[in-house]
């Protein structure tokens, strides 16, 4: 903590402490520019603070009295719906919306440094304007350097374990972001610094007896499953459920593909009809069609065993006019009818028969086709083709 | 950024020659699995696909046993105007023209003979397409103002493609008149080229010869 005490101005400094110098006796120092703007800025940081905190209160005050509720009932949740009410927002990006949050959390944090008696700040990273990240490459190194020292010395000796000799551990997990490193650092740093700082994070990891670093590797890693969340891209696998009437086993899920909206129910126990719209599966006249129809049947080994129930529409039909377009051109196409019941049907076959789930999963047939027709652009002819270039 | 970039430029009319923008974020998608017996085996622990998301199957790669990769992809380079079972008539009805002449001749041979006729279309098929498989091709690279063309090494896949394209070129344009149909000429032209002959086979070659010719202009390759 700052042991140098504040007097009105802005140079001259007088020592607080009693043993160094006699109280009768102020002394005016030079204090050095680091510690000088240091200090202006934490003031002015407090300062700023404390405006804000002011506002906020009385912000919340007339919050409380405009939604006619009680100062002790307004929370945040409150506060959060209070707002969604009165400025309602039409942007797209939740980022974008107005908010109303304690200045703490949405202003920038003043990072606090120590300084020592004679105005100099402690540890010569504060002139890095990165303290934080640099620290945390010095430290990397010093672990690089034992890591080494360590396998050099424990290499074929019989009294250190093992597992401490091999690399860390690093599968299923993945180095965590930039945006996930500068929150845990509460630094701010390039995207360059980042990468030096994951070479060197790779550059430990890979050394053999790393694992006795494990702890302090696995504080970067996140685990994959992170990135992918449930490990399904699109609707989930739904809940099986049974029929009243007949007894028989069944799943429900709506899906789309392209333009079209499917609702597939799959039952089981049945014979493998099929019922998409009234027609059967010899009403695709297509060989393709027919092939991705039973494609979830033939990868989970099911052919004959559950009957299929679909309703479908075409949504760009419904949509108003377009005067530009021609109206054959807005629908899904001749395979995506056949691929958003497939789709359906998939996911109803994992939640009836479980174990064909990771077979269906690694063909592809679980996921949700996210391709659409890709718009066409002015003054070409398609969203692609281009008018005949002429030189001249 | 170059998705952003895309994004915008969709959005806002500006013409970007950006990367290409994958509906599939490349980063958490891989490719399905199209074996049947490589999906009856449990993934290993370590292996990324535990923690990713996989492609969606398309629609001709339904692991129905009567799968032939180099048919379907025949199939694709020869639709026109979207019509994929136009197209897919037409190969498989070569296919099966193919087979009868195959038989025909199978049935007057003698013993020894025989043995050495193929009588299996796909395979046919396969060994014709294998045999067009140009070695390199030739790119346009301006220097200066003139266009030189210049040999370039090329992929598997690609050699394939651009066997498959010469093939059906040569075969549109002798079906344009309408006298012949498309599934005869591809069934000759398939014939010929699993015995290195024909057409298409003349066109590799004179694209060989024109690529030792411009070997003076590998230098340009970038």
């Amino acid at each position: 903590m700052l042991r140098i005490a504040l007097t009105r101005s802005s140079r001259a400094m007088s020592i607080a402490s009693p043993s160094s110098v006699p109280d009768n006796e102020a002394s005016v120092r030079k204090i050095g520019k680091a510690l000088e703007t240091y200090l202006k800025n934490s003031q002015q940081h407090v300062a700023m603070m404390e405006k804000h905190r002011a506002e906020f209160e009385t912000g919340r005050r007339h919050l409380a009295k405009m939604m006619s509720l009680d100062i002790h009932e307004l929370d945040q949740e409150a506060i959060d719906r209070a707002i969604q009410y009165l400025f309602p927002s039409g942007l797209t990006d939740p980022k974008a919306r107005p908010v109303m949050r304690p200045p703490d959390e949405v202003l920038p944090k003043f990072q606090r440094f120590t300084f020592d008696e004679e105005g100099k700040p402690e540890g010569t990273r504060f002139f890095t304007l990165n303290p934080k990240i640099y620290g945390l490459m010095s430290e990397i190194g010093v672990k690089t350097q034992s890591v080494m020292k360590f396998y050099d010395e424990h290499v074929g000796s019989r009294s250190v374990n093992k597992n401490d000799l091999e690399p860390a551990n690093l599968s299923g997990s993945q180095w965590i972001t930039a945006d996930k490193m500068k929150k845990k650092l509460s630094e701010k740093f390039s995207n360059e610094l980042y990468a030096q700082v994951i070479i060197a994070l790779q550059h430990l990891a890979s050394l053999p007896g790393s694992a006795i670093e494990q702890k302090f590797l696995s504080e970067f890693r996140e685990p994959m499953t992170a990135s992918t969340g449930s490990k399904l891209f699109g609707p989930a696998i739904p809940e099986v459920q049974v029929c009243a009437e007949t007894n028989r086993r069944f799943a429900e899920v709506t899906t789309h593909c392209k333009d079209t909206r499917a609702t597939v129910r799959v039952i089981d126990a049945g014979k493998g009809k099929f019922d998409i719209d009234g027609l059967q599966l010899h009403d695709f006249r297509h060989l393709q069609a027919r092939e991705i129809l039973l494609a979830p049947m033939i990868i989970s080994q099911t052919l004959g065993r559950f009957d299929v129930e679909a309703t479908t529409s075409c949504i760009s039909n419904s949509l108003p006019e377009a005067p530009n377009r021609d109206p054959l051109k807005r629908s899904g196409g001749m395979s995506a009818l056949p691929r958003a019941v497939r789709h359906g049907t998939a996911l109803c076959v994992a939640a009836l028969n479980p174990e064909s789930t990771e077979p269906l999963r690694l063909s592809g047939l679980l996921t949700l086709d996210p391709r659409k027709n890709e718009r066409s652009k002015v003054n070409q002819p398609g969203a692609r083709a281009k008018w005949i270039w002429k030189r001249r | 950024m170059s998705k952003k970039l895309a994004n915008f430029a969709q959005k806002r009319w500006i013409s970007c020659s950006s990367n290409s923008f994958n509906m599939y974020d490349p980063r958490v998608f891989r490719e399905p699995v199209s074996n049947v017996q490589e999906l009856r085996k449990p993934l290993d622990v370590d292996d990324e696909r535990n923690f990713l998301f996989l492609k969606a199957m398309k629609s001709d790669a339904t692991p129905v046993f009567y799968r032939d990769s180099v048919i379907d992809k025949l199939i694709r380079v020869c639709t026109k105007d979207g019509e994929k079972e136009t197209s897919r008539k037409n190969v498989l009805s070569a296919l099966e023209i193919i087979k009868r002449r195959q038989y025909k001749a199978w049935t007057k041979a003698n013993d020894e003979e025989k043995k050495s006729i193929e009588l299996d279309p796909f395979v046919i098929a396969r060994k014709g397409i294998k045999n067009c498989h140009p070695l390199m091709k030739l790119q346009g690279v301006t220097r200066g103002g003139t266009t030189y063309q210049v040999p370039f090494p090329i992929e598997e896949p690609e050699a394939e493609f651009r066997a498959m394209k010469m093939m059906r070129d040569i075969c549109r344009v002798r079906a344009k008149h309408g006298e012949t149909h498309f599934k005869d000429i591809l069934a000759t032209e398939l014939l010929a080229a699993s015995q290195n002959e024909g057409s298409t086979i003349t066109a590799k070659q004179e694209l060989h010869k024109t690529c030792e010719a411009n070997r003076a202009y590998a230098h340009y390759r970038a």
